[in-house]
């Protein structure tokens, strides 16, 4: 097979059907240059997939839309009273059950995988292999 | 005319049992031979599921016991219960204190061995079946026993994974291999009681469990030839990147899926904890593994209330 050339970035992106896929994979066992190729476009890839997620400018987001005007109603004292309560309990009630616990622990991938990979590490097999999510974790 | 057909019935019984047990045996010696090889050199490992692919390129190191990987985004050194990593985010030292002897599922045999040339060296092409389907093929180098070729295959008989050394030295330069490290500055993960999980999933079972640093429970399943590690964590535990993983439905429940060259993470909240399991299974093991584990769901709104309003 000559140089894959732009099969490489679709078999990357696991876009070639099985046969392809074979002979760029026998390709890529006997071609240095084609595996520095690949190994270019797998680590631009994980570069563009590093890049942070922006928000959009606050002047992009804030479109004013126009809302009709409501009929004022008249409260009581009492009504307001337990309408702030009640509003209150909502409120608190909805935190609870829906809100996100900012003290809640971010699970440490190194640390997960470090302590899978430490007991890999006694069992006989393709070492090699198995353990190489170690230095690719998500 | 009876007696000598009972007694040839049992010899050749015999010698099919001793046929069965040196096949085995001759598939152990080969991985234990990989796993004490010594030899340096580069690795290609590419994963694909789904239409996802997932390739590294590492440079390897094996030598007394320890692996050395090398990667652009970090290296890490295993061997003998531990493990020391760096990258980006920091060092890391883990050790487990103790573990169960390993051994092989008997759902593996041997296929063929035949003789091959990889990187101009005599090899031996092994063929793995499971079941009667092709599971894996794996060439070892005859001098040094080195894993120089595994393809792993899924269910369906398609190529799901493969690894293929590209540079070979059984020349090893002790230089190259870290410092294995003072014990006493590995964090000990300690065996611990586990009595949610069960005790065997999709054809795996649990081989030990430990308390991890956080003192999330984590229980190691292995089937001799391929493992996963199961971790139970808190209900409302952020998981980074891989809450973002790709959605994969598994027995009518949905869990999120990350591939890596050498492995799966899968992710999901059940109603009590949330569960990352991590390991280099295949896709179709893992369809029976999943639904023998924890199933995702949410907890009910009084119980959510309850967690909100004291922890």
């Amino acid at each position: 097979m000559s140089h894959p050339g732009e099969l490489l970035s679709a078999f990357l992106d696991g876009e070639l059907v099985a046969g392809e896929r074979r002979q760029v994979m026998s390709h890529l066992a006997e071609c240095a240059e084609c595996r520095a190729e690949l190994a270019d476009l797998d680590a631009a890839r994980s570069a563009v997939r590093s890049l942070p997620m922006l928000d959009p400018p606050l002047e992009l987001s804030a479109f004013e839309v126009p809302v009709a005007p409501r009929p004022a109603v008249g409260l009581t004292w009492a009504r307001a009273g337990a309408a702030a309560a009640a509003a209150v309990v909502a409120v608190a009630v909805g935190l609870a059950a829906f809100g996100s616990d900012p003290a809640t622990p971010a699970v440490d991938l190194g640390s997960v995988i470090d302590q899978h990979a430490a007991r890999v590490s006694v069992d006989p097999g393709l070492t090699s292999v198995r353990l190489v999510s170690v230095v690719n974790q998500p | 005319m009876k007696r000598r057909r009972i007694v040839t019935a049992l010899v050749l019984a015999w010698s099919m049992l001793l046929g069965g047990v040196a096949v085995a045996g001759e598939l152990e010696d080969f991985l234990r031979g990989a796993a004490a090889a010594e030899f340096s050199g580069q690795q290609v490992v590419v994963t694909f599921t789904d239409g996802e692919t997932a390739a590294g390129f590492y440079e390897v190191t094996q030598s007394g016991g320890f692996t050395m990987l090398e990667a652009d985004s970090g290296m890490a050194m295993m061997g003998e219960g531990r493990v020391s990593s760096a990258d980006g985010g920091g060092e890391g030292h883990l050790r487990v204190a103790d573990w169960s002897a390993w051994r092989l599922s008997d759902r593996y045999s041997l296929g063929s061995v035949d003789r091959t040339i990889r990187l101009g060296r005599p090899a031996s092409l092994v063929t793995i079946f499971e079941d009667g389907l092709l599971r894996t093929r794996m060439a070892f180098d005859n001098e040094t026993g080195a894993p120089m070729l595994s393809e792993v295959y899924d269910g369906s008989g398609a190529l799901f994974r493969i690894a293929m050394v590209t540079g070979f030295s059984a020349e090893v330069v002790t230089s190259r291999m870290g410092d294995t490290g003072n014990l006493d500055e590995y964090t000990m993960l300690m065996p611990a009681p586990m009595f949610r999980l069960p005790e065997s999933a999709g054809g795996y079972w649990r081989a030990d469990t430990y308390q991890g640093p956080d003192l999330s429970l984590h229980a190691f399943y292995t089937d001799g030839l391929f493992s996963f590690s199961v971790f139970e964590l808190d209900s409302r535990a952020k998981a980074g990147p891989l809450e973002d993983g790709a959605e994969v439905e598994i027995d009518d429940r949905r869990y999120r899926r990350v591939i890596d060259p050498g492995g799966v993470w899968i992710f999901w909240r059940a109603p009590d904890n949330s569960y990352l399991l991590v390991g280099d299974l295949p896709p179709d093991h893992l369809d029976e593994v999943l639904p023998d584990l924890p199933h995702p769901g949410r907890p009910n709104v009084f119980k959510r209330i309850w967690r909100g309003l004291f922890g």
